[in-house]
């Protein structure tokens, strides 16, 4: 399995065609046309219900009702599965987190799925995201806030190229906003791919285009 | 060389030769039905056991085959949906499972009201009448799974999968409930075996069985084109018809379709 | 096989942290096997020959109503989807989700079987025997019952909707695996069963996790 040091060496593409997701053959928008390489950002906007989310969970291909072409590296996502998956981290709404479980059980999980086991990457990764005196809370007892922090100290614990943030900024106080933009920032320089949904404008992070739903 | 594969695919298509079709269709099963029944009911002898009630069967029989029937053309186009994401096979494979599960039904019904005068009591665990009904199940289980999903795209999906399961297990409940029967025999003597039967009862019969056959044929198609209807409103083919602009019937058939 | 590994070891220290899920369906076996002499009769020779058919039914209700808990938690808390993009395969969710739901449901029904077997005046050579169908017949419900499961995950009925979709397809696992006891407790040969219900474990396990597989994808919309 591949292992992505600082950099990630090779240039990535993603190139979205023509997709589409529709509701009882209604599209919910305009079919999307978008193309990422290596250092590009993107930020998705729209009203609420705009589809955000849909269009997020279509690239990753969670959506069946979809109409359109994901390809990443020229391949399409549909056909070679698990080659975007395992370049791929996705974070949406649900968080994907154990409540029953620690904070550094949870990451270390998901980093063994991947990567080789490193507790103490996870370790610093938690005192990062400003909540490494809690790695041995269960999830289920700590905040909206905090829970939101275990989650986003993934994108440390594993470094893929692509990430796919639905909504990162909700809940997280200002301190743990900076550090998400400095940390997407180091990210995009490293030749990372980044896309992104938020209520909010976000200013923190360069080169940030954005892409306005209808 | 698929051109055919995939114009079957599109709904406008299905629509308009099932259009030419089901006049004939019709027009086939109601023959079949007259003479079948007439046959059956009026030309056959009696068993020299059962009697008359014994015409029964000209219903029962055909119903139980086309129950069967039913089930595996619905897992077959679930199937051919999820394989080659065609719409229209998706749409035949959800409209097979109310006509199935009344055949299914009817076959239990008939069953059982041939059982009162053949067993002296309306149900008994003979094997078939037991995999009938386990059959109903699956029908019910496929219906509801279809109807729970509020996305139409997700519900087809999810529902061929399970009529794939079913239609694999199918055999195996089968053999399980006709090996299940012979370990718990004594009580029924089964009436239904038939190791000869008379050409004068075998005519009507299969002459019943392919009235079902075209029955089925025609409901389905009555089913499938209600279904596109409601699917593809939005299409302009659809609004167009409703609307009775011209530019629908542009084809060499200018009837208008009701 | 190390994904499939760390999957399995995180499904149990889930549920071994909180020992109730653990015990339920063990409860819920015991206590509808109890009811069956109040309701039926005490009468040891009718408990007898009734046992092979209760054991199996109650068993087969325990599993399925440890089904619902066992998914429905990885869907809601957004788990499931994490794990199908971070590359691991449909199969091997459904495998080790049905290697963990047998080791924390299965294996205890196994395991208490034979108490219960006592409690209904089965004689030890039948008890050993409904341990070793139970221990044959059990993995293939958890396998067929991770289909009906994968099916109705987004549902908002879904747990009564799986047992329309799931009770039908364990019929032949029911049949033989009662029908093994049976045999056992009248001194009949049994071989026969347990072949069968070894060649269904071999058949649900090889196709099921595909089919569950394909149904968490639809459902995960």
């Amino acid at each position: 399995m591949a292992v992505y040091n600082a950099d990630h060496k090779s240039k990535n593409t993603i190139k979205i065609s023509d997709l589409t997701v529709s509701r009882g053959d209604i599209p919910i928008f305009d079919p999307v046309n978008l193309q990422l390489s290596s250092g590009d950002s993107i930020q998705i906007r729209g009203v609420n219900g705009a589809g955000k989310t849909t269009l997020l969970r279509a690239i990753c291909g969670l959506c069946n009702s979809h109409e359109g072409i994901v390809e990443w590296n020229e391949r399409s996502i549909f056909d070679h599965e698990s080659d975007f998956y395992e370049n791929l981290l996705y974070l949406g709404h649900s968080l994907g987190l154990k409540p029953k479980l620690t904070a550094e059980q949870n990451l270390n999980f998901y980093r063994n799925l991947r990567f080789s086991t490193d507790k103490s990457l996870v370790r610093q990764a938690l005192e990062q995201t400003g909540i490494g005196g809690y790695y041995d809370e269960f999830v289920a007892r700590m905040s909206a806030g905090q829970k939101r922090r275990v989650a986003l100290a993934r994108v440390i614990t594993e470094p893929v190229p692509l990430w796919i943030l639905d909504e990162p900024m909700v809940a997280l106080d200002i301190h743990g906003q900076a550090w998400l933009e400095q940390v997407c920032n180091n990210h995009l320089e490293r030749g990372g791919i980044l896309l992104v949904t938020s209520h909010q404008p976000i200013s923190g992070i360069n080169g940030l285009r954005e892409l306005q739903l209808t | 060389m698929w051109t055919w594969f995939y114009q079957l695919a599109s709904p406008k298509w299905f629509y308009e030769i099932s259009r030419k079709l089901l006049p004939w269709f019709t027009g086939t099963t109601l023959i079949l039905f007259l003479a079948g029944l007439t046959l059956g009911l009026l030309f056959s002898p009696a068993d020299y056991q059962q009697g008359n009630t014994v015409r029964i069967m000209y219903i029962h029989v055909p119903a139980a085959y086309l129950s069967m029937m039913v089930y595996v053309i619905m897992a077959v186009a679930g199937a051919i949906g999820l394989v080659w994401k065609i719409k229209v096979a998706h749409i035949v494979s959800v409209s097979c499972a109310p006509v199935g599960a009344m055949f299914t039904a009817l076959a239990l019904l008939t069953g059982a009201i041939w059982g009162k005068p053949t067993w002296g009591t309306y149900w008994v665990w003979d094997a078939r009448l037991t995999s009938e009904l386990i059959l109903l199940f699956l029908y019910l289980g496929f219906m509801a799974l279809h109807s729970a999903f509020d996305d139409k795209k997700s519900a087809d999906k999810a529902s061929a999968v399970l009529a794939i399961v079913g239609v694999v297990n199918i055999p195996i409940i089968h053999f399980s409930v006709e090996w299940w029967n012979t370990l718990h025999q004594g009580a029924s003597l089964s009436k239904f075996e038939k190791p000869s039967i008379e050409a004068a009862m075998l005519y009507p019969l299969l002459i019943m069985i392919f009235a079902f056959k075209f029955y089925f044929f025609t409901v389905l198609m009555h089913r499938v084109r209600t279904e596109i209807l409601l699917r593809e409103k939005q299409a302009k083919w659809v609004k167009a018809m409703i609307t009775g602009e011209t530019a629908y019937s542009a084809s060499e058939n200018t009837t208008e379709a009701k | 096989m190390k994904k499939i590994g760390s999957l399995v070891s995180r499904e149990l220290s889930v549920v071994f942290r909180s020992q109730s899920e653990f015990i339920y369906p063990v409860a819920f076996f015991v206590m509808v096997t109890t009811m069956f002499p109040l309701a039926v009769s005490p009468e040891p020779t009718q408990l007898a020959f009734i046992a092979p058919g209760v054991i199996w039914v109650a068993s087969l209700l325990s599993l399925l109503l440890s089904l619902h808990a066992f998914y429905q938690a990885d869907f809601d808390d957004g788990s499931l989807e994490q794990l199908l993009l971070s590359g691991v395969s449909g199969y091997s969710i459904v495998l080790s989700k049905v290697v963990a739901n047998w080791i924390v449901t299965g294996l205890p029904l196994v395991l208490v079987a034979p108490v219960i077997g006592i409690l209904l005046n089965l004689d030890t050579h039948a008890n050993l025997v409904a341990m070793l169908a139970l221990l044959l017949g059990t993995p293939s419900l958890c396998f067929i019952g991770a289909i009906g499961m994968s099916l109705t995950l987004g549902l908002r009925n879904g747990g009564v909707l799986l047992t329309l979709l799931v009770l039908p397809l364990f019929i032949p696992i029911l049949i033989f695996g009662a029908a093994t006891v049976e045999a056992a407790s009248m001194g009949r040969p049994y071989i026969g069963q347990v072949a069968v219900l070894a060649a269904a474990l071999i058949l649900s396990g090889f196709f099921a996790p595909f089919a569950a597989s394909a149904a968490m994808k639809i459902s995960i919309d």
